[in-house]
């Protein structure tokens, strides 16, 4: 039959994981959202590596979508105290706790660590006017009308040209912000020459910025990219660092052997080598921190998002 | 399209005299969608600097209902009633039976709420035991049989095949 | 010409033994999983990602593109047979195919979804290979504007299509637009009629609306008048496959299918379903036999049918020439590429020219396999009526349920689905038509979006609609489908 034969062959692909030396840590990771998407594809990674590198095993993803994250969150906190549970998030979460006003935040969950980001880039159509990014921002404070293009809003895209408008010294009430679903519809509106400018993260723009369709003006990182030849922000003169970033939490109320523990096998996950090559072929950047230091950094990122987010008047 | 012994009736023009209440009620429901629609747009805030706010398109969506609703209420006072869909598997002539619906919709219910604490395998057979019964299988061991196999088979192909997670309950640790 | 020479490369990568396996894999899958609703193939592809990380990329993608065609030949099987359209592209499907199947032509509907399907996703891929670059140019240029035009033009010839008078097809039409209201706004990023709920904030489904209208709904009003002197079983047609007449019915619509699909693919938030409605109310139009239309008329299987396997085929365009992904399989798709750390655009087909032809001669192939695989499965697929109602219908409900939870694995989906079924029953009680319904939660979204779009990059100035040529033309065409049958009706009245 033909199910049959099917589900065979697939579940014998899906056991193609090779065994590795098992430890007795055993963990579920939870992706906040659908199959397919950065935390579920960052949860996967995971899972793949710390197996491969028998760090944890068994570990079993999986997918609890909906609400920017929020309602993973609420789920994590009916698992209070519970060690063996972790959930992928990032600052996309951190912003929707505070647009959909969700009764759930982060502030009792256990930081475990932050692993990887993008960084956002600004981009122009090739046969646009502006040069740089202070062309730019000079035409947008003669003219707020600008369209700028980028993903829905209240995320990453719209906090970076909210920053970028303070930076630039335009009132982030009167900018004119067009919003779309995904699905590469930005690039879409860039390369129509339907906006001004477009925000998303490199990897969305990478191949046409390479193939000298897209003009990349600025880059939201703290300091020049390996391999990505775009300025950054902050060497044109406005003060912009952001990263998409993606991390791990635990449940609230685990104990401090049971964080000790994740947080070390973060730790060897990181260190390992597998990791860094997934982090190569995907082009995902490295932006590890673990322990008192992510705690220290979710708290303030915290902060941040609600500033922007007022800012821009999605906040109250 | 329903019964051809019976054409349909234009808007604004009644058929039969008399007035029908239960179209009545559904014509009234509409409205009072329309309205409460509205009353719910009117409390959407305005969010960030846009040129067509997050209002417009609720605003259109309930007026429109409204104004629809209002028309049909019209077409039902005029005598206007609603001819019954004509199914393959249904007999037009029959006497509805509300019970047989709702022992299915009691079922699917039940089903749903044993499906996290019992499993997906209990859940899904109850649901498939009361279609079957509601649809005149009488043979209970037969019909409850039947429900559990396919209950398991959906439940491997979906977690084996796809690696779909569905809630495992009883059978946790087994399967 | 050099398309030709790397497509004959192509062939060469693509016909090794062990790429023809994952090609046979691919379609397999794809078949069964485009059967099962709720279950399509974007959340195969993103399910198996993780695994194929072991495979080679070309083998990757022509697993993946033989799940993709897969699943929108697989579609059109659960619509037909069990009136429960799986996935948006395939729900015009189920309206003359189950139909069909339900007077004993369930083979003859599936071949002709099959027959259609293959027709349109070859000429597809013709398309793709020779023209793809072009073709992707225009279409990024296609204005917000336009696609607004687009789906008004759908809404005004939808909503005048279906039902017994116009006034219960506008109700169901805006019912449907006010359940595509539900969630958060995308555009100003307000909750909207979400009653506090946060389950609410992503919107509802369409599957759960799509499966909840259908195929509950069904089950509740057919068992509470239930037909007891029938015998228990479908009675199948003797003439299981296409007679000479189907055939003659059919190329046409498939042909005029293909020729809608193809461009919305194409073009960004374009999709599969806007094509198969036009092509549904556009068969209706020009079929000689418009009184069997809601009766089972095989031109309303033919063409949407064609359009959305021609739209499966426009998709790939801008993906593979632009990384622009226009559908949810095409984003998934996507994240493949980035997963080998490729990067789709226009160097994809310079650097890693063997992957791309491989990929374009696989589909070729696909479309040749998935054609023998589902031809003759058509009539086995038809025996599945034989089984008595009672386990019918149960089965249908079981498989609705599996595919509603697994798409948020929640409980709260399921009292929706229940909600929508109590509202199926009464639409069909009080003969609403469940379909304008159905077509206002897809496209009601994606209109208000792409009109608010239009103006705030315009920033406000309403001349944005006059301004593009295509725009006015389809704007003129939306006129002229809201005036000219009522001047029709005016004269014909002042004649009788």
């Amino acid at each position: 039959m033909n199910v049959k034969t099917a589900a065979l062959a697939l579940s014998a692909l899906l056991s193609t994981a090779a065994p590795a030396a098992a430890q007795n840590l055993n963990l579920r990771v939870m992706a906040p959202a659908s199959p397919g998407g950065g935390w579920d594809q960052t949860s996967r990674a995971i899972q793949t590596v710390m197996q491969d590198e028998g760090i944890a095993k068994p570990v079993q993803v999986f997918n609890v979508p909906g609400a920017g994250g929020t309602i993973g969150l609420a789920q994590l906190y009916n698992s209070k105290g519970d060690g063996n549970l972790l959930m992928t998030m990032g600052l996309v979460m951190v912003g929707a706790i505070q647009t959909n006003s969700s009764k759930v935040d982060l502030s009792r969950v256990t930081p475990i660590a932050r692993l990887t980001g993008e960084y956002e880039v600004i981009v122009v159509p090739a046969s646009s006017p502006y040069k740089t990014l202070g062309d730019l921002a000079t035409a947008w404070k003669a003219n707020n009308a600008l369209a700028f293009a980028g993903g829905s809003a209240g995320g990453t895209d719209h906090m970076l040209v909210g920053l970028f408008a303070k930076a630039a010294g335009v009132d982030t009430k009167k900018m004119n912000y067009v919003p779309f679903s995904g699905g590469g519809e930005t690039l879409a509106a860039v390369l129509g020459n339907q906006v001004a400018a477009g925000v998303a993260g490199y990897g969305e723009f990478e191949a046409q910025i390479k193939a000298g369709k897209l003009r990349a003006l600025g880059i939201s990182a703290p300091r020049a990219q390996a391999g990505i030849p775009v300025p950054t922000m902050k060497s044109q003169g406005f003060n912009v660092d952001l990263a998409n970033w993606r991390g791990i939490v635990a449940p609230p109320g685990i104990s401090g052997s049971q964080k000790a523990t994740l947080v070390a096998a973060m730790d060897k996950l990181h260190a390992s080598k597998a990791w860094k090559d997934t982090l190569k072929t995907r082009n995902w950047t490295d932006l590890y921190m673990s322990g008192s230091k992510f705690d220290v950094f979710l708290k303030l990122e915290a902060v941040r998002t609600r500033e922007i987010l007022k800012d821009i008047g999605l906040v109250k | 399209m329903s019964d051809p012994t019976l054409p349909p009736i234009p808007p604004g023009a009644g058929a039969r005299p008399g007035l029908s209440v239960p179209d009545l009620l559904v014509a009234l429901g509409v409205v009072l969608l329309g309205a409460l629609l509205l009353i719910g747009t009117l409390q959407i805030p305005f969010g960030i600097n846009a040129v067509v706010g997050p209002r417009v398109f609720p605003l259109i969506v309930s007026v429109g209902t409204l104004l629809l609703g209002t028309l049909l209420t019209v077409n039902v006072l005029r005598g206007g009633r609603a001819e019954p869909a004509a199914e393959e598997d249904t007999d037009p002539d029959a006497r509805p039976d509300l019970r047989q619906p709702a022992l299915i919709l009691g079922g699917f219910l039940l089903g749903a709420a044993l499906l996290q604490p019992l499993g997906f395998v209990i859940g899904t057979a109850v649901m498939y035991f009361t279609v079957g019964f509601a649809f005149g299988e009488r043979r209970a061991p037969l019909l409850a049989g039947v429900a559990l196999i396919v209950a398991l088979v959906t439940y491997v192909v979906f977690t084996r095949g796809l690696g779909l997670t569905l809630p495992a309950g009883l059978l946790n640790g087994v399967l | 010409m050099e398309a030709v020479t790397s497509l004959l490369a192509g062939f060469e990568t693509a016909l090794t033994p062990m790429n023809l396996l994952w090609a046979l894999i691919g379609v397999t899958l794809g078949t069964l999983v485009g059967v099962l609703p709720g279950i399509g193939p974007a959340l195969t592809v993103a399910l198996l990602l993780p695994v194929t990380a072991k495979l080679p990329p070309v083998s990757a993608f022509i697993m993946f593109a033989g799940i993709y065609y897969g699943g929108m030949f697989g579609g059109s099987t659960t619509s037909i047979l069990l009136n429960t359209p799986g996935e948006s592209s395939s729900i015009i499907t189920a309206l003359e195919g189950n139909k069909m199947a339900r007077r004993g032509r369930a083979a003859a509907a599936l071949a002709t979804a099959a027959i259609g399907s293959f027709v349109a996703g070859t000429i597809g891929t013709v398309l793709l290979t020779f023209a793809a670059p072009a073709i992707a140019e225009v279409a990024v240029q296609i204005p917000p504007s336009a696609k607004f035009a687009l789906i008004m033009l759908a809404f005004v010839t939808i909503s005048a299509t279906f039902g017994s008078s116009p006034l219960r097809g506008l109700i169901s039409l805006f019912f449907g637009l006010t359940i595509g209201l539900i969630g958060t706004d995308l555009q100003s990023g307000q909750a909207r009629f979400t009653l506090g709920r946060p389950e609410l904030l992503d919107g509802i489904e369409f599957v759960t609306v799509v499966i909840g209208l259908f195929a509950v709904g069904e089950t509740l009003y057919v068992a509470s008048r239930l037909r007891k002197d029938k015998a228990s079983v479908i009675k199948l047609d003797g003439n299981a496959s296409m007679t000479r007449d189907d055939w003659r019915r059919s190329w046409k619509p498939w042909l005029r299918g293909t020729a809608l699909g193809f461009p919305f693919g194409a073009v960004p938030a374009g999709g599969a379903e806007i094509p198969t409605f036009l092509s549904y109310t556009l068969e209706r139009k020009l079929s000689r036999h418009p009184e069997e239309f809601g009766k089972g008329a095989i031109e309303g299987v033919a063409g949407p049918e064609a359009a959305n396997n021609a739209s499966a085929a426009g998709v790939l365009v801008p993906l593979l020439t632009l990384g622009l992904p226009t559908s949810a399989t095409a984003a998934i798709l996507l994240a493949a590429f980035q997963q080998y750390g490729l990067q789709p655009g226009p160097l994809l087909f310079v650097t890693n020219a063997d992957l791309v032809w491989g990929l374009i001669a696989s589909l070729y192939i696909g479309n040749v396999m998935l054609l023998a695989l589902n031809l003759p499965l058509a009539p086995v697929w038809a025996r599945l009526l034989l089984i008595p109602r009672p386990f019918l219908y149960a089965g249908i409900l079981v498989f609705s349920t599996v595919g509603v939870y697994s798409l948020n694995n929640s409980v709260f989906d399921l009292i929706l689905l229940a909600i929508f079924g109590v509202i199926g029953y009464g639409m069909r009680r009080f003969d609403f038509p469940v379909t304008p319904a159905i077509i206002g939660v897809i496209l009601g979204p994606v209109a208000e979006s792409q009109f608010r779009t239009a103006l705030q990059q315009s920033n406000g100035n309403p001349a944005i609609f006059v301004q593009s040529p295509l725009t006015v033309f389809i704007l003129l065409t939306v006129l002229a489908a809201l005036v000219v049958p009522a001047v029709l009706k005016a004269r014909a009245s002042r004649r009788g």
